[in-house]
């Protein structure tokens, strides 16, 4: 058997964590950029808080969904995804953008 | 009147309509290409409100089962809102890139005449389908009908005559990019734009034949819906947004390409394969069931990826806008992308849960959203931008005079298509548990659920959104013929040099 | 301006890393799709041949696999007729064509993908609301004719509209719903009891 399908008892769980991982994973990587920019402890606090709320809801997610075998591989795609995914797209930004001058749109004519 | 009369006043309005097109020809603030994405999205706003109009009798008979019955049954308005839906996308798309073509190639383009040309072939063609869909609906059983009126195929109907038509202008189109792009400066925004539109052309002959096993016309079936929406459409606005980025708010094009390649690398990866969501139940082997829903769970990470990326740019950069209808837009695509596709798509798209949610009204809440959250509202943006040039490039900021109308359209839109979205997902979390968890997708199940007071007062708050939808819908219409009219102060120069980069 | 873009954050790696990725996997879902041709096509374990309009079929639990499966059972000829593949792909052939110029897939949904404005029509033929193997036929023909007369609600109002159908494309739509619930459709829709497996 490839599948264990929801049971009937658990269809809102099953929907409202799936919808929550979504919510949770972008709030999380939302308060890690701002806490990057920002520098304020606080923000940094919250989005660890929003992490810890997305494994929760990954947890319950693997749970109502019957995951086993290979399928357990899925949750932890994204419990690591989720957690890594912002990281590395926030150090792309900074390094793709290490060629724009700070703060402002003039160049000066610099040609790349 | 008399038949004499009619045409008296048709020769009047037909040389109105043609003196207004003289006139907007000799439009000194637009250059060649953008006349003729005018042109595009002129039709494109047209078939918006055909949309409209069908979504909201399409709607009507779930509440009035014998409204327009046998008149225009259901299946014909169903089918005439939702091709709507594509080709006023598909136009958008075209004429948004015929609108920067120019701009990003440095050269006027190619074969303007044949652009031209091809647009009134299209546009005429559309037209005739539209008219067989409304007047003659459906043929008997053979191939005659597949060639001449309909196609059976949700979201492909047209008849096959009109494939060849769309495969030809498409062909034109293409030629005019790559031969512009040819001509002047290749970039990696045209490099990338190229080859999506030989995807997106060869992925339309993938829906262009007949074959009787039902299994293998909805695999391939499915390569053109989903490799259009969830692939090439997406690259595609990519292109529209990085040359955007690069001319409104100034980004520098070497950051704007790679972040254009970051995303291509992001939704093709996810995307391909995120095929695989589609092939649970139509017959093909267990496997799809793995491969859909693992590349089905990595196709949120464009979006987060988004999140990141402007978080990080609204740092780094402080923006200046003289456009602000067109901001509002980007910011609905913004969060209507992100709920639409990212939340509503894997809310129900494992196999697990799918196999109760596969063909309910989930699937109408998940469209609805998606669809107007990562199209409709780029497009909207986009008619913006072009309104503004066409009036000059005048100020559309802040105390723009009858500013009320661009914003309450925009709040009816995001309201109506909101709400639509929550009472469709009502339905179907009804639909899904009681016709296919409970009474197992029985006929008799089906209409349990149709049946039951949810469902019933679903349909009613869908009916009250569109009609919302529907009033802003006619109010942004109305707003982007007057949008700048009268307005004397220049926008704001965006410093750039991007472009010459 | 001496910083320098590393390597992994460059345009040139990033434009390699996106043509990469979509060859890739274009090539492997290219892979996918030829293994997955040679599994649906008819006459396969998957996708019946089409003379299965031949057969008796059903629908039931496996208990091994813990889904829904077809059962192919003995003799049971559409409308008396044995016929040979060459006949059965014919009918089945029209009834699809038929299927799609008459726009069903806008109202009903086919395998689960089309419209919901009426039901699924993958296990049709299987449905409990025709009330007996015996009269099932005719039922079906007659309702396809006209389904205003005809009309099966369920107490909802919406009716089929009648939509021209000829007796022959009639009896073509029959051959090609009993075709497609053939279908190994990985359990889906769940749950389904089908005529005639009622305890």
């Amino acid at each position: 058997m490839l599948i264990e399908p929801v049971a009937l008892s658990d269809f809102f769980l099953s929907f409202f964590s799936a919808a929550m991982i979504i919510l949770t994973a972008t709030v999380y990587a939302g308060l890690f950029a701002w806490a990057k920019i920002s520098a304020r402890r606080s923000v940094y606090w919250g989005a660890w808080l929003a992490y810890i709320i997305l494994l929760v809801c990954v947890g319950i997610f693997s749970i109502v969904n019957n995951f086993s075998g290979y399928w357990l591989l899925l949750s932890l795609t994204m419990a690591l995804g989720y957690a890594f995914m912002p990281r590395l797209i926030w150090h792309l930004c900074v390094a793709t953008h290490t060629l724009e001058p700070k703060h402002s749109h003039h160049s000066g004519g610099h040609h790349d | 009147m008399t038949l004499q009369t009619y045409q008296e006043k048709a020769a009047v309005y037909w040389s109105n309509c043609k003196q207004r097109h003289a006139k907007f020809m000799a439009n000194p603030n637009l250059s060649g290409g953008q006349k003729l994405a005018v042109h595009y999205f002129t039709v494109a706003m047209v078939l918006f409100m055909a949309q409209l109009l069908f979504g909201l009798l399409a709607g009507m008979q779930f509440i009035f089962p014998s409204f327009l019955y046998e008149i225009l049954d259901f299946n014909v308005n169903r089918m005439v809102h939702i091709n709507a839906m594509v080709v006023w996308m598909l136009y958008g798309f075209l004429g948004s890139i015929y609108w920067f073509l120019e701009e990003e190639s440095g050269v006027p383009i190619v074969g303007l005449k044949w652009g031209h040309l091809a647009f009134w072939v299209l546009t005429g063609a559309v037209t005739i389908v539209v008219l067989v869909y409304l007047l003659i609906q459906i043929g008997s059983g053979d191939d005659t009908s597949l060639w001449l009126i309909n196609e059976g195929r949700e979201y492909i109907e047209a008849p096959r005559w009109a494939d060849i038509g769309i495969v030809i202008v498409i062909l034109v189109f293409f030629y005019n990019v790559t031969a512009t792009f040819a001509a002047g400066k290749w970039s990696g925004i045209a490099g990338v734009l190229t080859l999506d539109l030989v995807a997106l052309a060869g992925l339309y002959t993938a829906g262009m034949f007949y074959v009787t096993n039902i299994s293998v016309d909805q695999y391939w079936w499915w390569w053109v819906i989903h490799l259009w929406v969830e692939a090439t459409w997406e690259v595609l606005v990519g292109c529209i947004m990085a040359w955007s980025l690069m001319k409104l708010l100034g980004v520098r094009r070497k950051v704007v390409q790679t972040w254009l390649y970051i995303e291509v690398a992001l939704m093709f990866g996810s995307g391909i394969l995120g095929l695989g969501h589609h092939y649970f139940w139509i017959g093909t082997p267990e496997y799809w069931f793995t491969i859909g829903g693992f590349f089905s769970a990595l196709e949120p990470i464009p979006l987060v990826a988004m999140v990141v990326h402007s978080i990080y740019d609204s740092g780094a950069h402080r923006f200046k806008n003289s456009n602000h209808p067109a901001l509002t837009w980007i910011i609905a695509h913004a969060f209507g992308n992100f709920l639409g596709a990212g939340v509503w798509g894997f809310m129900h798209t494992l196999p697990q849960i799918n196999l109760y949610t596969h063909g309910t009204q989930w699937s109408a809440s998940h469209g609805h959203l998606a669809f107007f959250g990562a199209y409709a509202t780029i497009n909207i943006a986009f008619f913006y931008l072009a309104a503004q040039q066409v009036r000059g490039n005048v100020w559309m900021g802040g105390d723009l005079a009858n500013g009320w109308r661009w914003k309450t359209a925009a709040v009816l839109l995001n309201l109506g298509v909101m709400g639509m979205t929550v009472a469709l997902l009502i339905a179907g979390y009804e639909q899904s548990f009681i016709e296919r968890a409970v009474e197992g997708s029985t006929w008799a199940g089906y209409f349990a659920a149709q049946n039951n007071h949810w469902f019933m007062q679903a349909m009613v708050w869908r009916m009250v959104f569109g009609l919302m939808t529907a009033v802003g819908g006619g109010l942004l219409f109305w707003d982007l013929l007057e949008i700048g009219k009268g307005e004397t102060r220049p926008a704001a120069i965006i410093q750039n040099d991007a472009i010459t980069d | 301006m001496t910083e320098q873009v590393p390597k992994w954050a460059s345009e040139t790696f990033w434009k390699k890393t996106a043509i990469w990725v979509t060859g890739g996997s274009f090539v492997l879902l290219v892979i996918l799709t030829f293994d997955s041709m040679s599994q649906i096509t008819a006459g396969g374990s998957r996708v019946q041949a089409y003379s299965v309009i031949n057969k008796d079929i059903s629908y039931r639990l496996d208990k091994t696999k813990q889904r829904y499966q077809p059962i192919i059972g003995g003799d049971a000829p559409l409308f008396g007729k044995m016929l040979t593949e060459e006949e059965a792909e014919k009918l089945v052939d029209h009834g699809k064509k038929t299927v799609q110029t008459k726009n069903c897939m806008n109202c009903h949904t086919l395998l689960g993908n089309g419209a919901y404005y009426a039901p699924d029509l993958t296990k049709a033929w299987l449905d409990q609301g025709w009330g007996a193997k015996a009269s099932r036929e005719e039922l079906m023909v007659n309702f396809l004719l006209d389904p205003e007369k005809n009309a099966r609600t369920f107490g909802s109002n919406r009716k089929m509209p009648n939509l021209d159908i000829t007796q022959s494309e009639a009896e073509a739509i029959v051959a090609f719903l009993k075709w497609m619930s053939a279908i190994d459709t990985n359990g889906f829709p769940h749950n389904f009891t089908a005529i005639g497996e009622e305890d």
